[in-house]
């Protein structure tokens, strides 16, 4: 197809080129206008979330509204135009198909509303703060501080946990204790230290959950919830709190220990333990 | 409230209200303890330190340094006043009596729930630090875990005669009048007392105390929704206002299921 097919008849480009431009110019402004003014939106009207999807649509919308507008302008036929930009369309999607799948992947994403920017997630092995989402992928920040880009594509068929979507968060502390120490006693001193700490929700209660006799210890898991921005807090906190709890309460945390087996008649090892200097050696009787 | 040795000022019950402006010179220091709070204020040129922790067992100040928290506040000038104001808590206080009341139907009781104040310290007429006189644990407020109301946490005699009452300084009183209109138990196991909708008053008699806006509780028949009207209109009678409410409510009546405000 020629170019000037495209035209309508008695067109002529020159005059028109510079109220093309204008009017794009136009549009751009008018687009990053209405955009930020949809961002400006309160929040008790919609989401932080839904703003961005807002803002977003409406700067497209105006400038390939004023696109249109600029290219009637320079006498385009846009009949044969959006034809041919179908066409167009068909093929760049094939060619694209990556980038195609993340985009449509992406109004999923920001549709269904799974996390917002500020949320903590974790997805394919990834932690970190959500910054933005966009309609090709979705940028967080690691604790540590690295800008990590996942695709959306990625995200829609991974799973995705969402840490800081509600306001409280359990943590599960799982401490073995000897089996000469006392079951009860320990159940006790836990629920001591989860009732001293403030940090600790007395709401949903505090769990001590007998796991298993495990081959050194007595596995229990100490359920206990916080504030999500007490979470860190408490979790650190506790560790030390149980370990000083369960010395001052004469109750053991194991070290991984083996039992020795002799034979068939069980005959304890033939060992002498001579005291002495510390130079003094282990002697075979 | 107990004074350090060290310390130049006397401060008695009157020193926790907006128009006490308690005067420190420059380099003195003053110490004060409400509750389980402990305080230490010290005046140095344009400055001001302010140092602070929490003795639950009462064992004193602490020994070392790093065991308190410690504010530097910096000023343009010399300012040789501050004040101490008192405040009812910055999120709704969940009360579990010691021992679980059952309201019968048809019946009304008033129960009077204590709740620590918190501190407001203001230098020079701006605030600079807010702090609790007891350290209250974090509680959930709702029947899942996903709905509901982060609250802080405390225990209550839940008396039922006001003149029970402990009378602690640094503790206000809020009345909470249940009406059982329903054909079921009212149990009160845990009552959500929302602290920040109420304003702080102080009651001058022979002991001087600290009052909140009253609340009515209303289980109504019929549905487990619990009508509650903030104030019984009597306040200013009882006493002067200290400290308004955190979160003023332009509606007096409030609608919420039973399990919102009893748990």
């Amino acid at each position: 197809m020629e170019f000037e097919q495209l035209l309508s008849p008695g067109v002529s480009l020159g005059g028109n080129i510079l109220r093309a431009v204008i009017l794009l110019l136009a549009g751009w402004v008018t687009a990053r206008l209405l955009s930020s003014l949809s961002k400006r939106l309160s929040d008790t009207l919609i989401s932080s979330h839904h703003k961005i999807l807002l803002a977003k649509a409406v700067f497209w919308g105006v400038l390939i509204l004023f696109l249109i507008s600029s290219l009637h302008q320079l006498g385009f036929k846009l009949g044969v135009l959006l034809g041919t930009a179908g066409i167009v369309s068909v093929a760049l999607g094939f060619a694209a198909q990556t980038s195609a799948s993340n985009l449509i992947s992406g109004l999923f994403v920001l549709s269904e509303e799974s996390f917002k920017i500020g949320d903590t997630i974790s997805v394919a092995g990834t932690t970190g703060e959500v910054l933005s989402i966009d309609l090709l992928s979705v940028k967080l920040r690691t604790y540590d501080n690295i800008f990590i880009r996942i695709p959306n594509e990625t995200i829609i068929k991974s799973e995705v946990r969402n840490i800081s979507r509600f306001p409280i968060r359990r943590y599960d502390l799982v401490v073995g204790i000897a089996y000469r120490s006392d079951i009860n006693l320990a159940r006790e001193v836990l629920l001591q230290v989860a009732s001293r700490n403030p940090l600790c929700l007395d709401n949903p209660e505090p769990l001590v959950i007998m796991q298993g006799f495990n081959t050194s210890s007595i596995d229990i898991q100490f359920a206990i919830w916080a504030a999500q921005e007490n979470f860190l807090a408490l979790r650190n906190s506790m560790f030390e709190e149980v370990k000083t709890a369960f010395d001052a309460a004469g109750i053991e945390i194991p070290y991984p220990h083996m039992t020795f087996y002799t034979g068939a008649d069980c005959a304890p090892l033939p060992l002498q333990i001579v005291s002495g200097n510390s130079g003094d050696s282990v002697q075979d009787s | 409230m107990s004074l350090a040795a060290s310390t130049s000022f006397q401060a008695d019950f009157d020193a926790i209200l907006p128009e006490a402006s308690l005067p420190l010179a420059v380099n003195q220091t003053l110490r004060l303890s409400f509750g389980h709070l402990l305080l230490e204020v010290q005046h140095l040129a344009f400055e001001w330190i302010v140092r602070y922790a929490w003795s639950v067992d009462n064992t004193g100040w602490p020994a070392h340094e790093k065991e308190l928290t410690v504010r530097r506040y910096v000023f343009k000038e010399t300012v040789s006043t501050f004040s101490i104001i008192p405040l009812l808590a910055d999120r709704a206080v969940v009360s579990r009596p010691l021992s679980p009341i059952i309201l019968m139907p048809g019946s009304k009781a008033t129960i009077h729930i204590s709740t620590p104040l918190w501190l407001s310290l203001q230098i020079g007429g701006s605030r600079v630090l807010e702090l609790p006189t007891v350290q209250l644990s974090d509680t959930w407020f709702g029947n899942k875990t996903g709905i509901g109301e982060l609250c802080y946490s405390d225990t209550t005699r839940a008396r039922l005669d006001a003149r029970d009452q402990e009378n602690l300084y640094y503790k206000a009183v809020t009345a909470i009048l249940f009406k059982n209109n329903n054909e079921k138990q009212m149990p009160l196991d845990r009552i959500n007392v929302p602290v920040p909708l109420l304003a702080l008053f102080r009651q001058v008699e022979a002991k001087p105390r600290f009052l909140t806006t009253a609340i009515t509780a209303t289980l109504q028949s019929g549905d487990d929704s619990i009508r509650i009207q903030l104030g019984s209109g009597q306040e200013h009678e009882a006493g002067e206002l200290v400290s308004p409410a955190r979160k003023p409510q332009k509606k007096q009546l409030l609608n919420r299921a039973m399990e919102l405000f009893m748990g």
